[in-house]
């Protein structure tokens, strides 16, 4: 599914490279988690995982084409993505936060009623979808990052701290919806300091002086 | 990128356009004080570039109504090699010579650009029989005036070869409302056309004969009035007016008539001046150079007057508007960018994180230049209406302000005294022309469509240059700079 080939990633005024040749390769149908202390590059590795920034050196296959080949706009849309800041566009909707997701990912069908779908499934009630999203808590907003993200029906879903900002009751919600996600054959890679969530992932991964290490794997 | 982003708004399959164009529409709607403040500034500019080039229209259409107001006359003055007496003591034919006859009014209508031509003379003429006409409302005046002591200086005799192309009977001052007017068919007549107001002041009609003679009594002449005309030109009385300056006192005659009168039976013919009528009053300067050296005229010493220091005193407070207006365009432009592009600068800053979600959502960077370009034209739209509804006010109490400030300033330099700016007794062009020229300022499709354009390069350049400065960050770069 996402293939990382040796790769390096430091920062331009960094004398350290912050990822050193890593190596990985993530598969469909599972749920990874990925540990490790604060500044350890767990969210720069999930950016480049992400396509919001390029390694400094290596190449990212998707599905087997690298992602200079599939053009980064293009991966994109093609993934979801569950921000650890949730990135929503604050004057929106959680609604129209879904549905703008939707469209920028060409999803075909009825936007509104998926998008709906979605927010239910992370517990947003009705009146809250129609809310600005400056109105909503930390973890609501966390909540239709989400739903945007599992709303568009796609293959992988790449999520930094997805239960970070909910309590342990709303926490272990998301982690099972991402769960089932990863049982009905997508891949979940999650960025995660919970080892509530860790707990529930089938491989768990941590970077440990610059290098992916697998701690946990599925028997 | 303005010829991608149409390409891009055209292959957009129409879900996308209702995407981009929704997405607009809510982020307008949600920031609405903000959109109203760049609707404001956007107004200002377009308003500001609008009235520019609608004063600079009608400065343009100002110069050349001046142009056709001096009635695209050229003046070829010729002037002798010695005095009138000297040319008596020694050779007066050859004096003659020097001057056009009507052989060379006939021959001069060949040159290019000539639509008419008529022969002149104005001097100074007295009669022992008839009286002048009175100035109404005269003013006392003091003893010893700028003429007297020398002479008669009772009327102003014209010289004329054809006096139905002289501009005040061509532009309706003055027409012939009894008799015939002077042309060839009299030119050999010692024949006069008198004003209205002077006949029946003297009791004389069509086929009178009446005397007149040179201001020193001499060379009396007996005309026959073969017309008589009626004019509304007036004269404000001062102290300085003279009697012949009265418009009734003014005596058209055959050239005949005007030059032995005037200067003597020796000097019979004499043009003094040839005005030539020019089809058109945009070829003045070419024609101006081109008779310097017309063949027709060879051997004779003249010079052309193409009433340029006329035209340039009445043009002279259009052409600082015009300057100014130009100046209006270029600074408002200039600083509307200025101003635009940071205002839309902040703003655009302030949706840099907006640009980094739709940009990790996997969002084209042209579909977000679309959109923001789609969201500021909305806007823009609506300033250029407005600026249409009150570009015209503005343009037209902008234009009056700097015109009557120009005016004044002219007026003064001028004529600080008076408040005039010339006095003419000649046949073209008057003070009345010169202080009432005035600029008719409207708005034109040519003025909206290059206003339009100018004002769609500026917005557009306002915000796709910050838009593009924003992405050619990568996403995670956007993020963690605002972090």
């Amino acid at each position: 599914m996402l293939m990382l080939k040796k790769i390096n990633y430091q920062y331009e005024k960094s004398q350290k490279p912050v990822l050193s040749d890593i190596e990985y390769s993530f598969e469909q149908g599972k749920m990874y988690a990925i540990e490790g202390p604060s500044g350890c590059g767990k969210t720069t590795l999930l950016s480049l995982a992400a396509g919001l920034d390029i390694p400094t050196k290596g190449e990212i296959f998707y599905q087997g084409t690298t992602l200079n080949e599939i053009g980064y706009e293009k991966y994109r849309r093609k993934i979801g993505i569950v921000f650890q800041s949730y990135n929503l566009i604050p004057y929106m909707t959680p609604l129209q936060n879904v549905i703008t997701g939707l469209e920028i990912s060409r999803t075909n069908g009825n936007l509104r009623s998926t998008a709906i779908e979605a927010l239910k499934i992370v517990g947003l009630e009705q009146d809250e979808i129609n809310r600005t999203c400056l109105k909503l808590s930390g973890g609501q907003q966390q909540r239709v990052a989400i739903a945007r993200a599992i709303a568009k029906k796609v293959n992988l879903i790449l999520a930094d701290e997805p239960t970070g900002n909910l309590d342990e009751e709303r926490a272990d919600e998301i982690a099972q919806i991402l769960h089932s996600l990863a049982q009905s054959g997508h891949c979940v890679i999650c960025v995660t300091h919970s080892k509530r969530l860790s707990k529930i992932c089938d491989i768990v991964l941590q970077i440990k002086k610059s290098n992916l290490l697998p701690i946990k794997t599925q028997p | 990128m303005k010829l991608r982003l149409s390409f891009y708004t055209l292959s957009m399959k129409g879900a996308d356009k209702m995407s981009l164009i929704k997405r607009s529409m809510l982020s307008l709607w949600k920031r609405k004080a903000k959109m109203l403040l760049i609707l404001f500034i956007i107004t200002t500019v377009i308003t500001m570039v609008m009235t520019g080039f609608t004063i600079g229209n009608a400065t343009d259409a100002a110069f050349l109504s001046a142009r056709q107001k001096l009635g695209a006359v050229v003046t070829a003055l010729f002037v002798p090699q010695s005095s009138y007496q000297a040319a008596l003591d020694g050779n007066p034919d050859k004096f003659i010579a020097s001057f056009p006859s009507y052989d060379t009014v006939q021959e001069a209508r060949k040159i290019p650009h000539v639509k008419d031509l008529y022969g002149f003379s104005s001097e100074f003429a007295s009669s022992p029989e008839a009286k002048p006409y009175p100035i109404e409302n005269d003013v006392e005046k003091p003893s010893g005036g700028i003429m007297s002591g020398n002479g008669s200086f009772d009327y102003i005799m014209d010289g004329i070869t054809d006096l139905s192309i002289h501009s005040d009977f061509t532009n309706g001052t003055s027409k012939i409302v009894e008799g015939r007017t002077i042309n060839d068919e009299v030119k050999d007549e010692y024949a006069v056309v008198v004003e209205k107001r002077f006949a029946q002041y003297n009791n004389i009609t069509v086929g009178s004969i009446v005397p007149f003679c040179s201001v020193d009594g001499n060379n009396t002449i007996g005309c026959i009035v073969v017309g008589i005309y009626e004019t509304s030109r007036t004269i404000e009385p001062t102290i300085f007016t003279q009697i012949f300056e009265n418009p009734p006192n003014r005596i058209y005659a055959t050239i005949k008539a005007a030059s032995t009168i005037t200067l003597g039976k020796k000097f019979e013919g004499v043009i003094t001046r040839l005005n030539f009528i020019l089809d058109d009053p945009l070829y003045i300067a070419e024609f101006s150079e081109q008779i310097k050296n017309a063949p027709e005229l060879k051997g004779m010493s003249y010079t052309v007057d193409a009433k340029d220091e006329l035209f340039q005193q009445m043009v002279e407070p259009i052409g600082k508007v015009a300057s100014t207006s130009k100046l209006i365009v270029v600074l408002t432009a200039i600083a509307g960018v200025i101003i635009l592009a940071l205002v839309l600068m902040i703003i655009t800053k302030e949706r840099t994180y907006e640009i980094g979600v739709l940009m990790s959502l996997g969002e084209k960077k042209t579909a977000i230049i679309a959109q923001m370009v789609f969201e500021i034209l909305i806007v823009s739209v609506l300033a250029f209406s407005i600026s249409c509804a009150f570009g015209d006010i503005s343009s037209k109490t902008i234009g009056d302000v700097l015109l009557q400030n120009e005016f004044a300033a002219v007026n003064q330099q001028h004529n600080p005294q008076s408040g005039v700016i010339s006095s003419s007794l000649d046949d073209v062009g008057s003070t009345q022309d010169i202080t009432q020229e005035s600029m008719d300022i409207g708005m034109s499709v040519d003025i909206l469509i290059k206003t339009g354009l100018i004002s769609l390069i500026v917005v557009m350049l306002s915000t796709i240059s910050p838009t593009m400065l924003v992405m050619r960050k990568k996403p995670r770069e956007i993020f963690s700079h605002i972090g």
